[in-house]
């Protein structure tokens, strides 16, 4: 880590360093600001940059610093979001044709406590369409790109949330998961990503996609920081009615303790299928080291997943084409193909397979755990199977086998939303094709703690966060 | 695939149907009587199925990846759901998520 580059700093970093007067927000959101235009061309990975809002929200920070003001724990912080969190009287695209020039009349709960924090918005970021997609492709604003390697996808669907943060241009962002949009973006990136516990943050102000399946979280480059996002966000909220009112934990005042003791889930089937041999090299090697730090592991197997994919995949269909129905009729050229093709089928399912495909829900969860958080309390995998794909490889609309591999990505995140778990994902090595490699912690429901516990006891022994891309400031 | 159409028949039957008698089946006279394709394994009849249900025009070509696509999701569903109590519904994965896993 630079400690000369703020940009270098994660976000706890930063708002201690803002906090004490070490750098200004203004500085650190000039340095963004600058990287982010310069990177645009390469990575495109905004939708738009609010750069004047930003410094104006920067100047009052450091006003507020100056006077001796109470400060919120991301005082004067720059992120970002992925462009479908509403802001009253701004454009939200939603990555979308349709939604090219929409202006949303409320804000988000999300980016409300987040402002609240004292954090400021950098602007709007790249996304797959609609949120549909696991590779980061998106056929009306341009794909967004990895900067690890440009020719390769950044995951989707929060594609400028993953991409941004591993190139240094912000310090967190929101994404949303309802398959494994954060976890995808997070290990295709080499970021950290929590998709929370269903109903642990509130989806109000959200664009939704699929109402029982989609999750808010944060992406950000440790997993301190997603903690203290996470807290942030969290929590009972009278205008989503089904959020959770249980207490939010102080995620970040256990996050040092450690994996002694605790007991780690390797399963034996579905997750480790045909692993390429980096990405089973790497999980080994994580493996070794919780071992090496006191943690035991044990093996399992979890219940049929092929069912949750196919429950999953019926439940996301139907959601998604009910809410896009309308424009499905009167608007179906202004989709791509390629997402226009995965909302339509959902109009054609019977109604008693998409209540069949809930009602299994509790049922499977219970088997799940009984299978996995009756010997363990945390169950490791890879997020995928391969190294990263190239764009060309995954793209629906150029390739003929694109659409199947770029909805290969999900196949170990999907079956986690079906159960309503929470999940870490965060990175865990390189493959040889010079992109990182992605790990994913399951937990037990509302039990995140444990799993930023596991993820920061990982990263101060690796530092695989720490990288950064070549071509991120500071690193050319 | 023949599960798939079946269901969909029935499906897009309940808009066009006469509202006293809800068609469980079809001959072939009352396929005909109701508009629709005689033979239900053609991808004419998946797309008078598919405009039938949602007034969205789709080609046969098109009605029948849907029904590709859909078919083994349906079946596989179908199947799991076999064995759920009567009793089963939605809100009891809430409940199963909230109540936690064992320690």
């Amino acid at each position: 880590m630079s400690a000369a580059n703020p940009l270098h700093l994660d976000l706890v970093g930063i708002a201690a360093a803002i906090a004490r007067r070490e750098v200004s927000s203004v500085e650190v959101t000039r340095a963004c600001l600058a990287e982010a235009e310069r990177l645009q061309p390469e990575l495109n990975l905004f939708i738009r940059i609010d750069g004047e809002e930003a410094l104006a929200a920067a100047a009052a920070a450091d006003a507020a610093v100056a006077r001796g003001d109470e400060l919120g724990p991301l005082h004067g912080v720059p992120l970002a979001h992925k462009d479908m969190y509403y802001r009253a009287g701004r454009v939200v695209t939603c990555g979308s044709e349709i939604r090219r020039n929409w202006v949303a009349d409320t804000t988000s709960s999300a980016l409300e406590r987040l402002s609240a924090a004292g954090a400021l918005n950098l602007g709007t970021l790249n996304m797959s369409e609609f949120a549909m997609g696991g590779t980061g492709h998106n056929y009306h604003y341009g794909h967004c790109r990895n900067p690890w390697k440009v020719t390769h996808v950044p995951g989707g669907s929060s594609a400028g949330s993953g991409a941004g943060v591993a190139a240094r241009l912000f310090y967190g962002a929101l994404g949303s998961d309802t398959g494994g949009s954060i976890r995808l973006p997070a290990a295709f990136c080499g970021v950290t990503g929590i998709k929370p516990t269903q109903t642990r943050v509130s989806r109000y102000g959200a664009m939704p996609l699929s109402f029982s399946m989609d999750n808010v979280g944060p992406l950000a480059r440790s997993a301190r920081d997603c903690a203290r996002l996470l807290k942030i966000i969290a929590g009972a909220d009278t205008r989503d009615p089904t959020c959770s009112g249980r207490p939010v934990p102080d995620y970040e005042a256990g996050i040092d303790g450690g994996v002694a003791g605790l007991t780690i889930a390797v399963p034996t089937n579905h997750y480790l299928d045909n692993l390429h041999a980096d990405v089973l090299s790497a999980y080994e090697a994580a493996l070794d080291l919780f071992r090496r730090l006191g943690a035991t592991t044990v093996e399992v197997e979890v219940p049929d997943h092929d069912l949750m994919l196919g429950a999953i995949h019926t439940v996301i269909s139907v959601e998604a084409a009910t809410y896009h129905g309308p424009w499905l009729r009167k608007r179906p050229g202004d989709y791509s193909q390629a997402v226009r093709s995965r909302f339509e089928p959902g109009l054609y399912y019977p109604a008693t397979r998409y209540l069949e495909a809930l009602n299994l829900r509790g049922p499977m969860l219970q088997a799940f755990e009984a299978a996995v958080f009756a010997k363990a309390d945390v169950m490791l995998t890879p997020v995928l199977s391969t190294p990263v794909p190239t764009l060309a490889a995954t793209d629906a609309h150029s390739n003929p086998d694109g659409s199947r591999a770029a909805a290969a990505v999900a196949r170990n995140t999907r079956p986690i939303n079906y159960l309503g778990l929470p999940a870490l994902a965060f990175p865990g090595g390189f493959s040889s094709n010079g992109l990182p490699i992605g790990l994913q912690a399951v937990g037990r429901a509302f039990d995140e703690a444990t799993l930023f516990r596991l993820g920061h006891a990982y990263q101060q022994e690796t530092r695989w966060h720490e990288r950064v891309p070549p071509l991120a400031a500071g690193n050319e | 695939m023949g599960e798939l159409l079946a269901e969909a028949f029935l499906m897009a039957c309940w808009p066009i149907g006469p509202a006293h008698a809800i068609p469980w089946s079809f001959d072939e006279k009352q396929r005909g009587e109701q508009g629709m394709s005689k033979d239900p394994l053609t991808d004419d009849y998946v797309r008078d199925v598919a405009r039938s249900a949602q007034g969205v025009k789709i080609s046969p070509e098109d009605a029948t990846v849907v029904a590709l696509t859909i078919g083994p999701f349906n079946r596989m569903v179908r199947e799991a759901a076999l064995d759920l109590p009567f009793e089963a519904e939605p809100a009891g994965f809430l409940l199963a998520l909230e109540a936690g896993s064992p320690r």
